[in-house]
């Protein structure tokens, strides 16, 4: 009778052994994948150039007096996700000087040389006239136009006079991911004749971005 | 016996892939009922077997049809196409997304209808080789409402699509995942072709730098049992 019971024992273990056996072999099937097939696009898009400037509030160069120039400085920022960069040109908006006499317009301040980009021409300041120089950018200077001056007032910086059309005066030749800005020194003095009063003028600046 | 009886009746309870049949969608999975089999494969094969089954034939009635015994039935047939190879999302100025849609059209006789998956090579990228244009932020698991910058996809339209993807013009998007990833299943058989609408949205932030991106999307259909 003991003997009976081992044997039943022993086949209801194995039975169960082989009906757990059964049940996680099922459990592991996967039988929903069958064929599958597959195709591609090809996807593409191109990201327009977009340039924006701002040079700030107009400029005041304060009380002239003859004999000891006075300087002051735009800084003009440029935002640009151009993957050629970009290039900041400048003109003078009157067509005879920069700057004439407020209350008398045909009695100017006289420009230096303009600037000319193709035969760079900007040199140190010396003796009168309006001038201007790029003493720095965050983006490209170019110490070879501009000279190696670091501030506005900086005695290594080199001039020239704004032209009447637009002329590039920094060169970016590269992809910025945040803005960027180019520093403008303008520096003016006058001979002792100069009529008194207030002078005005403006020149307008353009960036123009490079794919 | 009563023991013996006790995990006959608990297998059959609980193994769904015995038989894995339900009737809210009327889907029946392939059932099985033999003393061995499993499903297996490598790179380039797949297996399904089974082991002594013992009720095999062909059943029919006016709306039904079983097929019964050892993965006879498992040649289906599928086939793929998208109604473009080449999509270009034209010209997009940061800030203003740009919208454009790939159809495809699945045709399979399988019964259990078939899974839509989707990859992308890597993400948009420039002509430079580095740059790259954002993924979208929102997972395929649960893609959400348009808004910053990225590049996401979501179901225009199609057969039953999920409730996730939303409809117009309150779609839902998921960016492209790198490996394959079912976005979409079309349950039951379909005697005809399946067409599903996907949808492209991009939009690229002030700083991206501009010219031309790129990238490979690949979808996959797969059949199911």
């Amino acid at each position: 009778m003991q003997n009976k019971n081992k044997k039943r024992k022993v086949s209801v273990f194995f039975l169960s052994l082989f009906l757990v056996i059964i049940f996680f072999l099922f459990q592991n099937s996967n039988f929903s994948q069958g064929a599958t097939t597959t195709d591609q696009v090809n996807l593409s898009v191109t990201v327009a150039e977009t340039i924006s400037l701002d040079c700030g509030a107009d400029v005041n160069l304060g009380t002239l007096t003859p004999g000891t120039p006075v300087s002051a400085s735009s800084v003009c920022t440029t935002t640009t996700n151009a993957n050629g960069g970009y290039d900041v040109a400048v003109k003078r908006d009157d067509a005879d000087t920069t700057m004439d006499h407020s209350t008398d317009a045909t009695t100017n301040i006289t420009d230096k040389t303009a600037w000319n980009r193709t035969t760079p021409n900007a040199a140190a300041y010396a003796t009168t006239g309006l001038a201007f120089s790029v003493f720095a950018s965050t983006a490209t200077k170019n110490t070879t136009w501009w000279g190696t001056g670091l501030t506005c007032h900086d005695a290594d910086n080199l001039y020239a006079g704004f032209p009447t059309t637009y002329t590039n005066v920094m060169e970016h030749a590269s992809y910025s991911s945040g803005s960027t800005t180019t520093s403008i020194c303008y520096r003016v003095d006058v001979p002792a004749t100069q009529k008194s009063g207030s002078y005005t003028g403006s020149v307008t600046y353009q960036v123009t971005s490079k794919p | 016996m009563k023991i013996i009886s006790s995990l006959i009746f608990c297998l059959f309870l609980f193994s769904e892939n015995v038989l894995a049949s339900s009737s809210a969608n009327y889907r029946i999975e392939s059932d099985v009922i033999g003393i061995g089999g499993n499903s297996s494969g490598s790179a380039s094969y797949n297996i399904s077997d089974t082991l002594g089954q013992s009720v095999i034939g062909l059943g029919t009635s006016t709306n039904y049809k079983v097929q019964e015994g050892f993965w006879h039935t498992v040649n289906f047939s599928i086939s793929l196409a998208v109604d473009s190879h080449n999509l270009n999302l034209g010209t997009i100025t940061p800030g203003t997304p740009v919208n454009e849609q790939t159809t495809i059209s699945v045709i399979t006789d399988a019964w259990g209808g078939y899974d839509l998956l989707v990859s992308q090579n890597h993400a948009m990228t420039h002509t430079d080789a580095v740059t790259t244009i954002a993924d979208y932020a929102c997972a395929i698991a649960n893609p959400c409402a348009w808004s910053g910058n990225g590049l996401g996809f979501t179901v225009n339209s199609g057969t039953n699509v999920e409730v996730k993807w939303g409809t117009s013009p309150n779609y839902n998007y998921a960016y492209f995942p790198l490996s394959q990833t079912v976005f979409h299943a079309k349950g039951g058989y379909l005697s005809g072709v399946d067409q599903t609408a996907v949808g492209y949205r991009l939009d690229v932030p002030a700083t991206q730098r501009s010219g031309q991106y790129s990238n490979i999307i690949t979808y996959t259909a797969m059949a199911k049992l």
